[in-house]
């Protein structure tokens, strides 16, 4: 227990020093976690980060997962991807059985994550909800409603300065 | 001629929008969940319930993620039949938009002043999807369906409705002001204009400041008033609710927004009369400190003036602190409302004359017919209980010429005393009432239901009018509203069974109490 929490005070002392909030650490505060329970690290030096909030319940949000997987693999090595879950992790862990996610997923109180979803800008609270943010956890890009991948590479190949 | 009503609503919903189109606020097109999916609860009878929700256009909600609690436990619930979509993950899954109108049964006996928890989810057809929805609704329908029965939906331009969910003092209050700052670009605050220009613009050699000074003086007693309308409201409850649907006060209203439309084609001119405003200038002239009180007073009286023509929206707002039963809260939302219809007011204290006459005299009069249409529309909207029931009835198809309708106990009597000999199957059925409707459309026309009612004799006990013999009726049987079906046998003896919500046909066929015997 004391070994997960390292990460997460980590993440948040970034957060507290750096001018903005970082939209990670902001979910992490709020409860949000991996399927396992475990807190999600800001892969460091601080990369731009990709949040996807979606659920299982939700068609839209499950039609651009694919799109989302082949985006990862193309630049999972330099922009961190998270999909954050408004859902029950059993409805998680079974739709994942079907249709994997290949980047880390992490879920909480559907509360209070749609707060967080809100004051991150989804004033509509619409899922699925798509933010790409700097290094510095500036906002750069968001959708709401389903994401091509043709849409969402330019503004990937932005944030790296592309 | 059901089609016929519901273009009229629409129309008429289509005028208001227009109406309250300076007022909408919303950045991106698609509506916040609050105000997508609109849900009120109201009780039947001790232990049925039904549950409404209004869907926005464009917007649907999933069966499987319904749900309602009370006292943290799950209600039994009859859905009516909705939409199937195959959902490639699902499989196939039944959806609602517009109007979903359920019913559910509880163990324990509730009253209107219990409250129950309702959980949905749903989506828009732009692809989007919300996050489940939980509300706390009173049994009473204070939430919306009585409400959304004065109104015939949502007023445009009031942003108060969707805010009702929150509590944060300061966020209900901002809202309120921007709704006040709505309803200001309606015709509503036209009659104010003559009377600032008479008693304060009409004031010769005043500064512009003092002007200004003097119509916020006047802003602060049209304030008063409204706050005195909160604290009231606030400390009525629901029973302010309870007043609005008198049909002598739906009347009222109408009759007024009738009387604003005429105004508005030229039947005549809104102002003061001249023995008033020479009597206020006498007064204010004595009164110490100049004309500050006098105009304060002036305020005051004005919110009544215009209070009636604010009913529907301010009905909503006086509903939610009725609801709400915070004094400091009531008062204070009230108060930032009539700040926010204040607020233009003030640009006519300090421009003055300049502003005014800008449009020119033929677009003003346009302006002032579309507003008098406006205006005519609503007084019938408003006034739909009071007239819809005198229509042929609404219902062409064949079941509805078996059924008698009365409304009144007498009426009632004579019928049951007329049909000894005979069962009698007693329908509570109102307008307003969408699982009334649905019965009407789906079930009773249906073959076989005709074919197993055939050994009754059909009443229709019609409430739409909610007077005092419809919730005379009502109570005689310890209904709280529609819908309900009574059987009542050939001696004249009440049944104990009774179908309560919509039923389709092969349900209520089930559902019929054994074949009376012929």
């Amino acid at each position: 227990m004391k070994h997960a929490l390292i990460p997460v005070l980590a993440t948040i002392l970034l957060a507290a020093c750096s001018r903005t909030q970082d939209p990670l650490a902001e979910l992490q505060q709020a409860g949000a976690r991996t399927l396992s329970g475990q807190p999600l690290a800001r892969q460091l030096p601080a990369r731009p980060l990709l949040v996807n909030y979606w659920a299982s319940w939700c068609a839209p949000c499950r039609e651009e997962i694919p799109a989302l997987n082949r985006l990862h693999q193309r630049y999972g090595q330099q922009i961190q991807f998270v999909g954050v879950a408004l859902d029950q992790p059993a409805a998680i862990r079974t739709f994942m059985q079907r249709i994997p996610l290949n980047y880390p997923v992490i879920t909480g109180d559907s509360l209070e994550i749609g707060k967080i979803m809100h004051s991150q800008g989804n004033t509509s609270k619409g899922i699925p909800y798509t933010a790409l943010y700097d290094g510095e956890g500036r906002l750069l890009f968001s959708q709401q409603g389903p994401v091509s991948a043709a849409a969402l590479a330019p503004e990937l190949d932005k944030a790296l300065g592309k | 001629m059901q089609t016929l009503i519901l273009f009229c609503r629409s129309a008429l919903l289509m005028l208001l929008l227009a109406a309250g189109a300076y007022a909408s606020t919303s950045g991106s097109n698609l509506l916040p969940p609050e105000e997508a999916f609109i849900p009120s609860a109201r009780l039947i009878d001790a232990r049925h319930i039904t549950v409404q929700w209004q869907i926005a256009d464009g917007y649907y909600l999933y069966r499987d993620r319904i749900s309602i609690q009370h006292n943290g436990q799950t209600l039994a619930a009859e859905f009516p039949p909705g939409k199937v979509k195959d959902d490639p993950y699902f499989g196939r899954t039944t959806t609602y938009s517009h109007q979903l109108a359920l019913t559910a049964s509880s163990p324990a006996s509730l009253t209107p002043q219990d409250r129950i928890t309702v959980n949905f989810q749903g989506c828009a057809d732009a692809g989007v999807c919300y996050p489940p929805q939980s509300a706390t609704l009173t049994l009473d329908g204070s939430d919306g369906s009585k409400l959304g029965r004065l109104l015939g939906a949502r007023p445009a331009g009031s942003a108060t409705e969707s805010t009702f969910v929150r509590d944060e003092l300061w966020l209900t209050l901002g809202l309120f002001f921007l709704a006040g700052l709505g309803l200001s670009l309606t015709a509503c605050l036209y009659p104010l204009i003559p009377i600032i220009s008479a008693i304060i613009l009409g004031q010769q050699g005043i500064s512009r400041w003092r002007a200004t000074a003097l119509t916020f003086s006047y802003i602060q007693g049209m304030a008063l008033s409204y706050t005195a309308a909160g604290l009231l409201a606030a400390a009525s409850g629901t029973l302010l609710v309870v007043a609005f649907q008198q049909p002598w006060v739906i009347a009222v209203f109408a009759g007024f927004f009738v009387v604003m439309a005429l105004a508005m084609f030229g039947a005549f001119e809104l102002q003061l009369p001249s023995s008033l405003q020479s009597r206020i200038q006498s007064l204010s002239q004595r009164l110490p400190g100049g004309h500050f009180g006098s105009v304060f007073l002036m305020g005051v009286l004005s919110a009544l003036l215009v209070g009636p023509c604010m009913a529907p929206p301010l009905a909503a707002a006086l509903a939610y602190i009725g609801q709400s039963g915070n004094l400091l809260q009531g008062g204070l939302s009230l108060y930032s409302l009539a700040l926010g219809m204040g607020a233009p007011l003030l640009l006519i204290g300090f421009f003055g004359g300049t502003i005014l006459p800008r449009l020119s005299g033929r677009m003003m009069n346009g302006i002032r017919k579309v507003f008098g249409v406006i205006l005519l529309g609503v007084a019938l909207w408003v006034s739909q209980p009071l007239w819809l029931r005198y229509l042929p009835a609404p219902h062409s198809t064949a079941s509805a010429g078996r059924f008698v309708t009365v409304t009144t106990p007498q009426q009632l009597d004579s019928e049951i005393a007329a049909s000894k000999g005979q069962p009698l199957l007693i329908d509570f059925y109102a307008d307003w009432c969408i699982s009334c409707i649905e019965m009407e459309r789906n079930t009773f026309p249906d073959p076989q239901v005709q074919q197993a009612l055939q050994p009754y004799r059909l009443l229709r006990v019609d409430v739409t009018g909610n007077d005092a013999a419809a919730r005379e009726l009502l109570q005689r049987y310890g209904l709280f509203g529609p819908p309900a079906i009574l059987f009542i046998t050939r001696d004249g003896q009440q049944q104990d069974k009774r179908l309560i919500g919509f039923l389709p046909p092969d349900g209520f066929i089930a559902a019929l109490p054994g074949t009376p015997e012929p």
